[in-house]
């Protein structure tokens, strides 16, 4: 478990220790989020097991429940505001006979903050032990200053800055106590030393267009893709499959299961097999190394209103038919919800979007990062079809199959092998289940 | 040999003594040199006298209408000589504050005038002696004086000036001023209140000519109704003294007329004092006889500083303390990165109703190209001016429309000069009309018209 009790000394002295509440990571990889709402409120006693807060990730919102006894003393952190780093402390809690009129807050800058928290793991785990040098406090609070430090800036300077989409973070402020003021703001226009948020210039020629803050997601979404689409050297196999006794199979299935299998489900399962099959494409790329998965971690792709999301149907090749639909089923309702945890969309070794639904014939996926490669799959279609023994023409279904692969780990041939594997489940079902 | 010091200032106005206190609070070795008694035109012969002559015209107007009350008072009569006497009183209890500020604060002050010999030298001129000092920062501090007209000078019996309406012995029954000016209102208005028959001439179009113009008309309306008559868009072109009375000509836009009354009171200006100080010797940089400062108050030569009304207008005391501080603050080596923002000093004018403004009125606002949202409030919908009996007047809000931020307010009704402050306070900290609107106002207060006002501006109005 992560370090969550903290000690801050008065005046760098170890007068008082009062324990903080840290903002949490709820996965190992998130560095930033938002309090969404507090559950508690000044005053309020606390039990580990209490539900404290709701916490907004670039995924999901999540209850955060109490690890500590005590009663709330502060609130550092408000609700709905800005990006708040992991481990920044987030609210008082009082022991008995402690009261907030003793706590300095002046010296919570000298607390380490998640960035220096790798670096500064031996001293975190006895924050207390000795008094820093003067220097160190020095240098420790800069750093502070620039990580999580709270923006003071008039309401005026701020209105002013979103008008302009002058992004606060870059300016210094020149009134009283280093406010960010009017003039600053107008300054920082006219130098135009400032980072815009967007293009604004070419934005206000149109008059009929408007301008929505990116939530978190659609943030999170363009960060991962840019990087994926520019990192990843991706190329494309296409391969059209007869979707005739995939479709009756479903029928088949459907007779049999309780609950209702889409094609989806057999696709996955397909996958599943075929990553066994070719255990070469169930890889990661990871610089210097390659990571080999031995299960099929098969990612979906569930569409939400704002953005998507992609859970995670772990050791796909040991579930049935119907267990994946159970589990495909439930993890979508909670995409739709927001109530994902992280380790239901974290990890995955192999993803699946599907816009068959959509009427898609073919399209080619982004790489879901870190993984190797993506499965697009197109819509079940009526075509007219070659049969390849009798060389006769016929009405039947075809699928379109897109695979996008990662050339630094999987070659054209390695790509082809595992697509046709899919490909042979997808036009026999009947072989997933030898 | 000579004295010298870290700061010298000439005038111990609002501007020079505030200035000498926050100097001498900073550590530095000051000298205030004041020709007249300390506290300057402000507090002798200025805002305080004249806030105290309103004062007993105001307790007078109150009783007149005691009877819309439910109150009875007869034989109600007024003693000038006594208003006088209060008035002079009362600054002469302030000027003495001032004077145990100075020592309090261990500055030395000198009755004198004083004048410059070179860029680092004052000539000092008291009663007794003349003797000269050195210091390495002066400020200039001097203050204005009333102007006259180019053909119609003040002669102290008929033809006033301020200082002679501030020591009237005998109401006149009849009295012309020459200016719609703060000053020229305010002294209208407290002669009005005492049955004197007053006219008011004003060259501009309308009067108060800086305020927004329909605060300044909806003030004359209420001004008319007390009994006060204005001529506006009319010049005085000649005067004639009589014995017992003076006769001008008046030009409105070539249609001329005369008039006669016993006084005749000059309010059409001040001028900075300025040409004892010998500034030519050291080219202090000064234009149409003002002196020319930057936003801390340097003129062109680095450590010679001007504040106050010998600098550009506003010509306000408020203004001149205000300064006072920037230039202490500056001399010592604290000095704040921004000015004074013009925008961010209201003014006042203490006639009943009074009238308080902030800011860039309409026309300004519109002229510098902003986008406005227009709020206007009467007090006639605020409870609290009810219950007072005083609901004339107006709040009126300039928001601009992208922001919200304040861009002025315009004020006419009870007390208004004081509800201005919580607008000095938003603008300042830089505080929108989102937080006002936001704000609770307590119940029943004039502070409340302020609320409506701004909610007015985005058409959010409640009791209207």
């Amino acid at each position: 478990m992560r370090p969550r009790k903290k000690f801050v000394t008065k005046n760098n002295n170890i007068i008082d220790m009062v324990q903080f509440i840290l903002f949490p990571a709820l996965s190992p990889t998130m560095e930033t989020g938002k309090i969404a709402r507090w559950l508690v409120k000044i005053g309020d006693m606390v039990e580990p097991g209490d539900e404290l807060m709701e916490v907004e990730t670039d995924k999901a919102v999540m209850v955060h429940e109490s690890i500590e006894t005590g009663k709330i003393g502060a609130i550092l952190v408000e609700e709905g505001g800005e990006e708040i780093s992991v481990n920044t402390p987030i609210a008082v809690i009082l022991d008995e006979g402690e009261v907030m009129e003793d706590v300095d807050l002046t010296t919570l800058s000298t607390l380490p903050s998640s960035n220096e928290k790798k670096q500064e793991k031996n001293e975190l785990s006895a924050p207390v032990a000795q008094k820093p040098s003067d220097n160190n406090i020095a240098t420790k609070r800069d750093n502070e200053k620039n990580k999580t430090k709270k923006i003071f800036i008039t309401p005026l300077a701020r209105a002013i800055a979103k008008q302009n989409k002058i992004n606060i973070e870059q300016i210094t402020g020149t009134g009283p106590l280093g406010r960010i003021i009017k003039k600053d703001i107008e300054e920082a226009l006219a130098n135009a030393s400032h980072k815009p948020l967007g293009d604004a210039s070419m934005f206000s020629a149109n008059k009929q267009a408007e301008s929505f803050e990116l939530s978190k997601m659609r943030k999170t979404i363009a960060q991962r893709l840019v990087a994926a689409k520019r990192n990843i050297p991706h190329f494309y196999l296409k391969v059209s499959c007869n979707a005739d006794k995939l479709m009756e199979a479903r029928e088949a299935f459907n007779e049999e299961s309780q609950v209702r299998i889409s094609i989806n489900d057999i696709i996955v399962k397909a996958c599943a097999q075929s990553l066994m099959k070719v255990p070469d494409v169930n890889r990661q790329f990871n610089e210097d190394s390659i990571i080999q998965y031995k299960d099929a971690d098969i990612s979906i792709a569930v569409s939400v209103e704002e953005g998507l999301y992609t859970p995670i149907i772990f050791k796909a090749q040991e579930l049935s038919l119907s267990e994946i639909a159970i589990q495909t089923k439930s993890l979508s309702e909670k995409a739709k919800l927001g109530t994902l945890l992280p380790s239901e969309y974290e990890g995955g070794s192999f993803s699946i979007s599907n816009l068959g639904m959509f009427g898609i014939s073919e399209f080619s996926a982004i790489i879901n990062p870190p993984q190797a490669s993506i499965l697009a799959v197109g819509a079940i279609e009526k075509s007219i079809l070659l049969d390849e023994k009798t060389e006769q023409m016929r009405i039947g279904h075809k699928m379109n199959l897109t695979l996008s692969c990662d050339h630094r780990i999987i070659d054209g041939v390695l790509g082809a092998r595992f697509l046709n594997t899919i490909k042979s489940y997808l036009e026999e079902p009947i072989k997933l289940f030898v | 040999m000579h004295d010298s010091y870290d700061v010298a200032i000439i005038g111990a106005g609002p501007g020079g003594y505030v200035c000498a206190i926050r100097a001498a609070q900073l550590g530095l070795k000051t000298l205030i040199i004041e020709k007249e008694n300390l506290g300057g035109v402000c507090l002798n012969w200025g805002c305080i006298p004249t806030k105290s002559l309103l004062s007993s015209a105001r307790v007078y107007d109150e009783i007149k209408h005691a009877g819309e009350y439910g109150i009875v008072v007869d034989n109600v009569a007024s003693d000038v000589k006594k208003i006088v006497e209060r008035s002079r009183k009362i600054a002469k209890k302030l000027s003495m504050g001032v004077a145990y500020l100075m020592k309090k604060n261990a500055i030395e002050h000198i009755k004198g005038t004083a004048r410059f010999i070179d860029k680092n030298t004052l000539q000092i001129k008291t009663q007794t002696i003349e003797q000269q000092i050195s210091a390495k920062n002066i400020v200039v501090a001097t203050g204005a004086n009333a102007k006259d007209l180019p053909s119609i000078q003040a002669d102290h019996e008929t033809i006033w000036n301020y200082r002679d309406a501030l020591q009237v012995k005998k109401f006149p029954k009849s009295l012309l001023i020459a200016g719609s000016g703060a000053i020229g209102i305010e002294f209208a208005s407290f002669f009005n209140s005492f049955g004197v028959d007053v006219t008011v001439v004003e060259a501009a179009a309308h009067i108060l000519p800086t305020e927004d113009i329909e605060i300044s008309q909806m003030a004359q309306k209420e001004y008319e109704k007390a009994g006060i008559t204005f001529l506006t868009s009319t010049l005085l072109s000649d005067c004639q003294l009589q014995a017992d009375q003076v006769t001008v000509t008046l030009d409105n836009k070539g249609n001329t007329q005369t008039r006669s009354a016993e006084k005749l009171l000059l309010a059409i200006g001040i001028k900075p004092q300025i040409d004892d100080l010998n500034l030519e010797t050291i080219q202090v940089k000064t234009h149409k006889g003002h002196i020319v400062t930057n936003k801390t108050c340097q003129t062109n030569i680095a450590h010679i500083y001007a504040i106050g009304d010998v600098t550009s207008p506003p010509w306000l005391a408020h203004k001149a303390s205000h300064e006072g501080v920037i230039v202490a603050e500056a001399i010592a080596g604290d000095a704040s990165k921004h000015g004074l923002e013009t925008t961010h000093i209201p003014g006042c004018i203490y006639a009943h109703p009074q009238v308080a403004s902030i800011g860039l009125n309409e026309q300004a606002a519109k002229e510098k190209g902003y986008d406005i949202m227009v709020g206007r409030f009467p007090f006639s919908a605020v409870g609290k001016a009810l219950t007072i009996g005083k609901s004339q007047g107006m709040i009126k809000t300039i928001v601009d429309k992208k922001t919200q931020e304040i861009l002025g307010v315009h004020m006419v009704g009870e007390d208004v000069t004081e509800l201005i402050n919580t607008i000095s306070v938003a603008k300042h900290a830089e505080i929108t009309g989102a937080e006002l609107i936001g704000t609770v106002f307590a119940h029943p207060t004039l502070s409340e018209g302020l609320h409506e006002s701004f909610l007015d501006a985005v058409s959010r109005v409640i009791h209207m």
